[in-house]
């Protein structure tokens, strides 16, 4: 049996003068209007406050849109080559170019082929697009390894580890873990380079000196 | 009459003279109650004090001279920002411009420094005072709460104003103590992206560690310093000797 056979609390009455005294003073049935008031009031403010947290913080959340941490353009193979790591060792004999705002290395794969070939590095190996993507943190404790023109070898100054000119650990030398670690980069239909930085690949395992995978150095001594 | 004392009457029966001043001078103890519960700058204190608290081997002032040197830090600073703009180019260059170019700019600088050290260390112990004569005690647990937040942002505002000059040792130091943001449960990650406004520490940071320094800390902390001063008041001024 459903509660609707239930007897209505009061009777619709008739609106005297003196029904209406006795509702003003009475109790009110269920919610009073101060209270619905109160309640909504409270409701309306508890709201506004949470829009106002999620406002601010999305208001303060930084975006990154063409700085380290999202993609930057950098340009042709002319425009890389312009901007190289060392004066003197140039982007076409395998010398990195050097982009600060990517915080970037960038290096030819082949140089005996001067291109960028249109496509996709996801990986950030490079080996579609004949150009890698380095990021300039040394794998053991974030120092910047420099670009040595003599041995054509990245030596980072803290420690000492060793990279090829393509930043592959050297097994031997020095405590980082890892290869330096590839950005993600696309080569658009007219050669233009682009890199994202907030798509990071760790590099490989070391390779040891006289192993393939590692470009042995151009010179017995390097810079450091 | 002279005719001083006859002006000295006609500023003193002047309408303006009387609505600034509505008591007449205090010389006894009604209208020297009058002048403290009157005044809005005055009326937060007490207007009787228990002749324990103003013995000054029981609380050493320590807490009225953090609140001193929040003033001084507050003057000292407003100074110091005429000469300092946060960018990553500039700010360490205007530090060295302060201290060499400006009359005045090396004293200024050092009092805000020396000041900022000792804020924190007089906080420190005006904490470990009351702790020691047990005066977080109810009623006064929820003033002792005040207090630890008035610490936290102390120590926030000592946090912060370490990056500005923008050399190595802050440079270093903020970015150790925002990885230990990174490390905090839960929103380690965006907290640490949202402190620094980067990846990194670079111009965003400081910026956002200058508003967070001149703005936002002090003036939460002056709303919690008033009720902390006003709180004391309320629960029966300062604690007697237990």
């Amino acid at each position: 049996m459903g509660n609707w056979q239930v007897e209505p609390l009061s009777r619709p009455q008739a609106l005297t003068k003196e029904a209406i005294r006795a509702l003003r003073h009475g109790q009110a049935d269920g919610m009073s209007r101060r209270r619905m008031l109160r309640t909504s009031l409270g409701a309306g403010i508890g709201l506004w406050l949470l829009e106002l947290v999620g406002g601010t913080i999305s208001f303060l959340w930084p975006n990154l849109a063409g700085g380290f941490g999202g993609k930057v353009t950098l340009g042709d193979i002319k425009a890389v080559a312009a901007s190289p790591a060392v004066i003197g060792a140039n982007f076409n004999t395998g010398a990195p170019a050097y982009f600060q705002d990517a915080q970037s290395y960038v290096v030819l794969i082949d140089p005996t082929r001067y291109e960028f070939v249109p496509g996709d590095s996801p990986e950030g190996d490079g080996a579609a697009t004949n150009v890698r993507t380095l990021w300039q943190r040394c794998t053991h404790l974030g120092c910047k390894p420099n670009f040595c023109p003599k041995n054509y070898w990245f030596e980072c100054p803290c420690h000492g580890s060793r990279y090829d000119r393509l930043g592959i650990k050297v097994e031997q030398l020095g405590p980082a873990p890892r290869s330096l670690d590839r950005f993600a980069s696309v080569v658009d239909g007219k050669g233009v380079l682009t890199l994202d930085t907030s798509k990071i690949t760790l590099g490989p395992l070391p390779i040891a000196l006289g192993q393939p995978g590692l470009i042995p150095p151009k010179s017995p001594t390097g810079c450091i | 009459m002279s005719f001083l004392e006859r002006v000295d009457q006609g500023i003193r029966r002047s309408v303006v003279f009387r609505s600034l001043f509505r008591q007449p001078y205090p010389n006894d103890e009604r209208s020297r109650a009058y002048a403290v519960m009157n005044n809005v700058f005055l009326h937060i204190h007490p207007v009787r004090v228990r002749q324990h608290a103003v013995k000054f081997a029981y609380t050493f002032c320590l807490g009225g001279l953090s609140f001193f040197l929040f003033l001084v830090l507050t003057v000292t600073g407003v100074y110091l920002m005429f000469f300092y703009v946060p960018s990553a180019t500039q700010a360490y260059t205007d530090i060295l411009q302060i201290q060499s170019s400006v009359a005045f700019g090396l004293l200024t600088r050092n009092i805000h420094r020396w000041a900022a050290h000792l804020m924190v260390f007089f906080v420190f112990l005006h904490m470990m005072r009351v702790f020691y004569h047990g005066a977080y005690k109810p009623p006064r647990e929820f003033n002792w709460v005040v207090g630890v937040v008035l610490l936290f942002l102390t120590i926030m505002l000592s946090f912060t104003g370490y990056l500005l000059p923008w050399d190595q040792i802050a440079y270093w130091a903020i970015t150790i103590g925002t990885n230990m943001a990174g490390y905090a449960p839960l929103f380690n990650t965006p907290s640490k992206f949202i402190l620094l406004g980067g990846l990194e520490v670079g111009q965003n940071t400081l910026l956002r560690f200058y508003v967070l320094h001149i703005v936002v800390f002090p003036l939460v902390a002056a709303i919690f310093m008033a009720v902390h001063f006003w709180r004391i008041r309320k629960d029966g001024g300062i604690s007697g000797p237990l």
